[in-house]
């Protein structure tokens, strides 16, 4: 592997990273926030370290990047951004610990949208926008971002892009990387600033706006209020960050094609059929649960419902209710569909609509050989030949998803946590989702966990955020053996 | 620009990989899955499986916006629908294809009413190749420019060179003006600065002036008696093509041909040259017919193993020049490293002539030469490039570029510093695949 090649990446992509903290500045300064200062600095400290770092590294000649060495740059980067995101939060003093600050800022990049922070009203403009916009960055990725606008990244962006997006369903849209980053990165920015004008008309504040449609289009999560989206009880604004959640949990190639005219290929997508149909199913379950339970009307269950439904499958994590106080199927219902996440090639997380299709189309490839023996079967989606490997890949990516899970949940129980707060914050992280269950649930948040079970679920965020593999690749021997 | 590539081997992957390190969308169409995963793994580039000759699969690889489409799988027919498909239902402006049937090459209603242009085939690429090559004797490359006004010869420096040492400034000193293009030293290719000296067993590549090649020639120490002796191992497409043309040149071709039928059909064919039943590596055969008065010895069968170890023999035999075809890539740096003095790569140079094809703004041609990691450019300087006026020396050109020669109404200057640049002149510029955009850049 070729380690000076992965720094100086590493250090082009902190440089770029850093000019994102200019925005922040530019609100505290308008705002005259008393954390203007922390912005700054921050600003400063990881341009220079970005720029330290790419010019120490510079001097080598290889430039091709290698499978490897593009797990290891997309890894590193993520690592190396959480780290330096988290200075305006230790700065400022909002985060009175290194590990609160950098889990802030992990689930911040990841999307996942689990905060420490208390008391949000309280905290300066500066840093609720900083808050917001590194999931913005994190949502379409920001190595995919990096690849669109730096030419210098363009031949071996490829090994990148292939490390930070999964190949599977994933179709080149453009033949040149570098253009089919531009095109997801146009139709996200203006997605999102569609949505900030119609949180705007809504009767959201601008700043607000701005804030909740970058989370809202990374599907992270992150609000401004404490009470989240429930802040401005308006069935309006619900209304419509329902409905952009769920464009965001839409593959963007769907979009990228719609956008050009070709709209037939949503109906074409199986993936697309079975996401709208999980959802559905699931918003008619819980809204029927509810009113069972006869504690609201319909009009109300089927809001509430919708919402929550949208926010925890898609991984957003906006509340606009408490559903602890949820009849205990519908609980646990949200939980389950924490795994399905959004489809593949949207900002969403969790294992991803097309892995769960795939895998529940090959559990009835098996039940009908039990029928029929010597048939020929193959498995399709969308009309193409699932390639065996691909499957493969599949299993093997449920099997480690629910292995680390379940030793994360252990080592979450050793430190005397109790079972629904250990199980459904590791789900909750390892999905990118954000509030979970128990202790954590949406109206209370992490900052009470003790800081070890604060470190493994960043991790484990991490490891949701980049599908697994890129990152448990760097924990193998096998992967530094020359 | 975007460009499709039907037929993901070799031919198909050079071109890929040519195209897509400049501002070129390329989609490459292929049958089979595996070469697919090859190329979309190693190179910045879409691929769509399917067969070239299907609409369907055409238009999933954006046949509507393409510029150019390359039919190079290694079945004629299959290129030929891909083309007509392309032409008549997609109305591509350019439909180059691969076609090895000299029958079909050699048709031109055909191939017009099929949309090719134009047709390449590996094999008589190939043969002129070597042929170019024999011709300018001492040479391990010839490339040709404006029909021939300018060549770009590549000369191994040999190990007892007055040359070894020499800083290149020093080299124009030489009359006629010798200018050093590019250097091939071992895997890399360097394009000199003015301090740089030669070192034994580099290959230098010079602009050339047609009626100096022999000047040329003499003063980097190559021998330049003219070559009247011609040994060729393998009487395939290439041998014969190359036999053809060399008899009627009036100089004198044997030809060792191991299959007996291959002879007859020889024997046939061509008029005056000696055919020779028999195999090329077996040290007898060549010793009785006088291999150490050959000129040159060309060992292009089909076979390459053959061919490498028939020219290390004729070469510890006396031959004066030995040219090998080699077709796998993996071969190319060994057998450079073995003495022989051009190795030739059918593959590669198909690749190359088909890239000429591939034009994409001012830029007329562009070739490749040591192993695909130098290219040479022709291109034409045009109304707003900001070098019109400027003399080299004032040019700031990107790194590792350099301007080896000047065609302005069809005169030919190898230039030094003093020469100045006008609108519509024409360039030869060497460079390296990376400079290639902002060489571009400059000239418009």
């Amino acid at each position: 592997m070729n380690i000076a090649l992965v720094f100086n990446l590493t250090g082009v992509v902190l440089l770029f990273s850093s000019l994102f903290m200019l925005l922040p500045f530019l609100a505290s300064f308008l705002y005259h926030g008393h954390d203007l200062m922390a912005l700054g600095v921050s600003f400063l400290v990881t341009f220079f370290a970005g720029l330290f770092i790419y010019f120490l590294t510079k001097s080598q000649t290889k430039r091709e990047i290698k499978h490897r060495d593009g797990f290891a740059v997309v890894t590193i980067s993520w690592l190396a951004m959480s780290f330096f995101g988290a200075l305006p939060y230790m700065v400022s003093g909002v985060c009175l610990s290194f590990t609160d600050a950098y889990f802030e800022a992990m689930a911040g990049f990841t999307t996942t949208g689990a905060s420490i922070l208390n008391n949000l009203e309280e905290l300066p403009e500066g840093i609720l926008l900083w808050r917001s916009l590194t999931q913005w960055m994190g949502g379409m990725g920001i190595i995919v971002f990096s690849l669109a606008i730096l030419p210098m990244l363009g031949a071996g962006g490829m090994q990148l892009f292939k490390a930070e997006v999964p190949e599977i369903g994933v179709e080149k849209l453009r033949p040149r990387i570098i253009d089919m980053a531009k095109s997801l990165w146009y139709i996200y920015a203006g997605l999102t600033a569609v949505l900030v004008m119609l949180l705007s008309i809504a009767g959201m504040d601008f700043f607000d706006a701005i804030c909740h449609a970058f989370t809202t289009m990374a599907t992270g999560g992150f609000s401004t209020k404490s009470a989240s989206v429930a802040h401005f009880q308006s069935g309006l604004i619900d209304f419509i960050i329902t409905i952009f959640m769920f464009l965001a949990g839409i593959n963007f190639s769907l979009h990228f094609y719609a956008l050009r005219g070709n709209v037939s290929r949503f109906a074409k997508s199986s993936e697309f059929k079975f996401y709208c149909s999980v959802v559905f199913i699931s918003i008619c379950i819980i809204t029927l649960n509810s009113m069972r339970s006869g504690e609201s009307s319909v009009t109300d269950s089927l809001r509430y419902a919708s919402f929550q439904v949208v926010s925890i499958m898609t991984t957003t994590g906006f509340a606009t209710t408490d559903y602890e106080v949820w009849p205990v199927l519908s609980q646990m219902l949200l939980l389950c569909l924490m795994f399905f996440g959004g489809m593949v090639g949207s900002t969403g997380g969790g294992m991803k609509q097309v892995r769960i299709l795939l895998m529940l189309k090959q559990a009835y490839r098996e039940l009908y050989h039990l029928i029929h023996p010597r048939a020929l079967t193959a498995l399709k989606l969308d009309e193409k030949n699932v390639p065996k490997e691909t499957l493969g890949g599949i299993w093997g990516f449920l099997f480690l998803f629910i292995l680390i899970s379940v030793i994360a949940t252990l080592f979450m129980t050793a430190l005397g946590l109790d079972i629904v707060t250990s199980a459904s914050t590791v789900i909750s992280s390892m999905a990118n989702v954000g509030p979970a269950l128990g202790d954590a649930g949406p109206t209370e948040n992490y900052a009470a966990l003790p800081s070890a079970g604060k470190w493994v679920l960043a991790l484990c965020m991490l490891i949701g955020r980049l599908e697994i593999y890129t990152v448990i690749l760097l924990f193998m021997p096998l992967f530094w053996r020359k | 620009m975007r460009v499709i590539i039907v037929g993901a081997g070799e031919v198909g992957f050079q071109l890929a990989k040519f195209l897509s390190a400049e501002d070129i969308e390329v989609v490459v169409v292929d049958k089979s899955k595996d070469p697919l995963k090859k190329i979309s793994d190693d190179l910045d580039i879409a691929s769509i499986e399917g067969e070239g000759g299907s609409p369907s699969v055409l238009k999933d690889a954006g046949a509507d916006e393409a510029d150019i489409l390359l039919a190079v799988t290694d079945m004629d027919e299959a290129n030929m629908i891909s083309c007509l498909v392309a032409k008549v239902m997609f109305q591509i402006p350019r439909n180059v294809a691969r076609i090895r049937n000299l029958e079909y090459f050699s048709n031109d209603i055909l191939l017009k009413s099929l949309g090719i242009n134009p047709a390449i085939s590996p094999e008589i690429e190939a043969a002129k190749a070597v042929i170019r090559l024999i011709e300018v004797p001492f040479a391990a490359d010839v490339e040709e420019y404006e029909d021939g006004k300018v060549k770009v010869i590549g000369f191994r420096i040999p190990s007892d060179s007055k040359l070894i040492g020499t800083a290149f400034k020093n080299l124009s000193l030489t009359k006629p003006k010798v200018l050093i293009g590019a250097i091939q030293r071992k895997d890399e290719v360097l394009i000199p600065a003015g301090n740089d000296t030669l070192k034994k067993n580099d290959i230098i590549f010079l602009p050339v002036k047609r009626e100096e090649v022999d000047a040329v020639c003499r003063s980097v120490g190559g021998v330049t008696m003219p070559v009247k002796r011609i040994m060729i191992v393998g009487g395939g497409r290439i041998g014969f093509y190359v036999a053809k043309t060399l008899e009627e040149e009036n100089l004198s071709v044997k030809i060792i041909e191991k299959d007996v039928e291959r002879c007859k059909f020889l024997l046939k064919s061509l008029k005056k040259s000696v055919i020779l039943h028999g195999d090329g590596s077996d040290q007898k055969l060549l010793e009785e017919e006088n291999i150490n008065d050959m000129d040159v010895f060309a060992a292009i069968s089909n076979n390459e193993e053959v061919n490498i170890m028939a020219s290390m023999l004729a070469k510890s035999l006396g031959a004066k020049k030995v040219i090998a075809i080699v077709n796998r890539n993996d071969y190319l740096p060994l057998a450079n490293n073995l003495g022989i003095e051009a190795v030739l790569s059918p593959r590669l140079i198909t690749a190359g002539s088909i890239l000429k094809y591939v034009r994409s703004g001012n830029i007329l041609s562009l070739t490749t030469v040591a192993e695909g990691k130098a290219e040479i450019m022709e291109a034409e300087v045009k109304d707003e490039s900001v070098l019109i006026g400027k003399t080299l020396r004032e040019v700031e050109l990107p790194k590792k570029t350099l301007i080896g020669a000047i065609i302005r109404d069809n005169i030919v200057v190898i230039p030094s510093g003093e020469d100045k640049i006008a609108n519509n002149d024409k360039l030869i510029i060497f460079t390296l695949q990376e400079s290639i955009k902002q060489v571009q850049k400059l000239l418009r």
